[in-house]
């Protein structure tokens, strides 16, 4: 893109030691095409930008989801531990009669991939519930 | 010369020229009337109908999700979780889209646990429609099953509910209460503190194409949910499952009615345990009889009996009516009140103040109460907080009954003292105990710690503090006075009284036992074979730590209706595992919800 502005000015220059009336139709087609391709250039830019903003978005919306994943994993894991260690549970196992109250579940770590596998579809932009002000974002 | 040839146009006859101008006119006219309308509708569309179209396209391509708040959590004093809220996956189905209904509602019957007929059913008469559920809140066992059966796609799928957990099962049952499916507390510390362990619903506005397929999410209307607080109550687990067990081993001797247990700490009002019976698990709501859901602790009210002696004689001390060295004359166990003779159990002629008490003379608390009369019989009620709420963080709580002072007769002044003529809840009578177990301050019973922490954070909310309720609402009597009571009558009650069933070589106890007739709805009169006993109790009687109270409604079985025999045992064994407790509690809380976070989360 910088070769072709340096050459659309370089014959631009060019044109003024040459006759006028070559000069005026070739200056107004590069001044024409260099406008064009300026705002090609510009619109590509933007809309690399806007790629590049949709991707973050993308990674943000995926990392609170991950974290939402986690955060319910941890509350499954408490309340399982809290099931298991209840002291009326060891007072009825003492007692040879062993009946949780609630059926213990047992989520086991699952991999980002599987939770996508596991999950039904849906678009990434749709899972971006955000906790209240985790460390380090802001919003 | 001939004349030049006329133009062929001048030539031509005007009947020809003439329809060529009109077309073209009316052409125009017509393209202008076009455009016209055109402009007229633009300007009617954009103009007067702007907001009208406007909401159809908002209607059309945007539309608004609900985020559920997730509840917090309800912590004992040392961190053990008593209530909390997991997700649970829901099954919902699209019948418009379902080819082979039947066939769906077989296979769906046989994981969901449904019968296939109530599937196929729902179904049918929801065929037109986009969204049924199948089953709420199922395991995750259920869900994998289900996802399992391969059946048709967008035909179905799962939906993230929040699912509220009680993971100590029935335990402290009427303290929490429930939540139902639409996340509204009922009865206990959910209810009562619904809006801040509820939190706050949030919602995500969503852009939709033609097909309705997602295009962008709304940041900038969507609104993120502020999840429920998590609150840690006063509750000690392990006393509470004591006071739950010697409950369950009551009803199961005596067969009563009802009956509750209170466990206080009398110096701040701090409530350790709380249990009713019949009681619930709030994880089966379904399965809870009618007559469960009732806390007694706070709901029912009953004459006080003999419990409620000692604080007539604190208060006549408290007048200096009364003097701890005077004599009372008992006439050998009847006594004329006006029209009414009043009876004693056994016949005492004359007896000291302490044995008024001890003895539970009823003849000995009417004579002090000629001493004080009606009125300062009726400020000593209302000064120990009878006849009104006494606040506890709990719903359904009533006042009790407590008559004007000019609805009072000559028959008061013989009944009142003996714990006739009001009726008091069990919350009541222990937290007016509790005055005289401190040292004469009424303290306000209470389910929430008293610390900045009281509602504490649930995972990833702020810190929230509150403002601490000052525990002391008045202060009712002396000290001197109060630790008399405790230290001398009180304690005599269990050495030598009513109450030693419960006396113990290893510590001082002091205690008051109560019995009280209920009243026979049919007769009007006092039953003679339906009673409501109990005993209140603490130690040590020097400087109380702890303060138990039992309250047994109408016991049926065991030959017995005495608060000494029925309700005695019991409390003395909640007394002992509670002090045993109590000192190895300490004052503030231990274990904090938020410390079981991941470091990067706290």
């Amino acid at each position: 893109m910088g070769f072709f502005l340096v050459a659309v000015f370089g014959q631009c220059v060019s044109c003024v030691w040459h006759s006028r009336r070559v000069c005026e139709v070739d200056c107004m087609f590069f001044r024409f095409a260099a406008a064009l391709l300026l705002v090609v250039a510009v619109s590509m830019a933007q809309v690399g930008l806007e790629k590049q903003s949709l991707r973050l978005r993308r990674s943000v919306s995926r990392q609170y989801y991950q974290m939402d994943e986690l955060l319910e994993l941890h509350a499954q894991l408490r309340l399982d531990i809290q099931q298991l260690s209840a002291p009326s549970r060891f007072l009825t196992q003492s007692a040879q009669h062993v009946r949780p109250f609630v059926t213990p579940t047992h989520p086991t770590a699952v991999s980002p991939k599987e939770i996508d596998r596991q999950t039904p579809a849906r678009l990434p932009l749709l899972r971006w519930e955000r906790p209240v002000r985790p460390d380090g974002v802001s919003h | 010369m001939n004349p030049p040839p006329p133009d062929s146009t001048e030539r031509r006859p005007r009947s020809q020229a003439q329809p060529s101008r009109w077309r073209s006119g009316f052409i125009s006219a017509v393209l202008l009337m076009l455009w016209l309308v055109l402009i007229g509708r633009l300007i009617h569309v954009q103009g007067t109908q702007h907001d009208f179209m406007h909401g159809k396209v908002d209607r059309q391509s945007t539309f608004t999700e609900t985020l559920t708040a997730r509840p917090g959590a309800i912590v004992d004093r040392n961190g053990h979780v008593l209530a909390m809220t997991v997700t649970r996956n829901s099954i919902y189905a699209v019948p418009s889209r379902i080819e082979d209904p039947r066939q769906f509602a077989w296979q769906a019957a046989a994981v969901t646990g449904r019968s296939a007929d109530s599937i196929l059913d729902q179904l049918r008469k929801s065929k037109d429609k986009h969204f049924v559920w199948i089953r709420r809140r199922v395991d995750d066992d259920v869900a994998r099953a289900f996802r399992e059966l391969q059946l048709p796609n967008n035909t179905w799928g799962f939906r993230r509910e929040y699912l509220r957990q009680y993971p100590q099962g029935n335990i402290a049952a009427h303290v929490l209460g429930m939540r139902d499916i639409d996340n509204t507390g009922h009865g206990g510390l959910e209810q009562s503190l619904n809006d801040s362990i509820r939190g706050q619903d949030g919602r995500r506005v969503m852009t939709r194409d033609a097909r309705g397929v997602v295009m962008e999410v709304e940041a900038s209307e969507s609104q993120t949910p502020v999840h429920g607080r998590s609150v840690i109550c006063t509750i000690d687990l392990l006393t509470q499952l004591t006071i739950e067990r010697q409950l369950d081993d009551l009803m199961e001797r005596w067969k009563p009615v009802g009956a509750c247990a209170v466990v206080m700490e009398p110096h701040t009002g701090e409530v350790l345990a709380m249990a009713s019976r019949p009681a619930f698990d709030p994880n089966r709501p379904a399965e809870a009889p009618d007559d469960a859901w009732r806390n007694l602790t706070v709901s029912a009210v009953f004459e006080p009996g003999s419990t409620f002696k000692p604080f007539v004689v604190a208060w006549a001390m408290h007048q200096q009516s009364l003097n701890q060295s005077d004599m009372i004359q008992c006439f050998n166990g009847a006594y004329r009140m006006g029209r009414r003779i009043l009876h004693d159990h056994h016949a005492y002629s004359l007896l000291s103040v302490e044995d008024v008490l001890v003895k539970s003379s009823n003849i000995g608390m009417a004579r002090i109460a000629e001493r004080i009369g009606l009125q300062q019989l009726h400020e000593c009620t209302v000064a120990f907080g009878f006849g009104r709420r006494t606040g506890i963080e709990l719903p359904g709580e009533v006042r009790g009954i407590l008559r004007r002072q000019a609805d009072w007769d000559e028959y008061s002044l013989g009944s009142i003292p003996m714990g006739q003529e009001l009726a008091v809840t069990p919350l009541q009578l222990i937290s007016a105990h509790a005055a005289l177990a401190n040292g004469g301050q009424l303290v306000k019973p209470r389910l929430l710690l008293e610390s900045a922490e009281q509602l504490s954070p649930s995972p990833l909310t702020d810190i929230e503090t509150v403002d601490a309720t000052a525990p002391v609402e008045s202060t009712v009597l002396d000290r001197n006075i109060a630790e008399w009571i405790v230290q001398h009558p009180m304690k005599q009650v269990v050495e030598r009284g009513t109450g030693q069933a419960v006396r113990n070589d290893q510590m001082s106890i002091f205690g008051k036992t109560g019995t009280a007739q209920k009243v026979d709805e049919d007769s009007g009169h006092y039953s003679d074979s339906r009673h409501i006993c109990s005993f209140v109790c603490g130690a040590p009687a020097e400087h109380p730590e702890v303060l138990v109270l039992v309250m047994v409604d109408e016991p049926t079985a065991g030959g017995s209706h005495y608060g000494g025999t029925v309700a005695a045992p019991a409390a003395a064994d909640i007394l002992q595992s509670s002090l045993r407790r109590i000192r190895r509690l300490d004052q503030s809380v231990t274990v904090r919800p938020e410390e079981d976070l991941p470091i990067r989360l706290r």
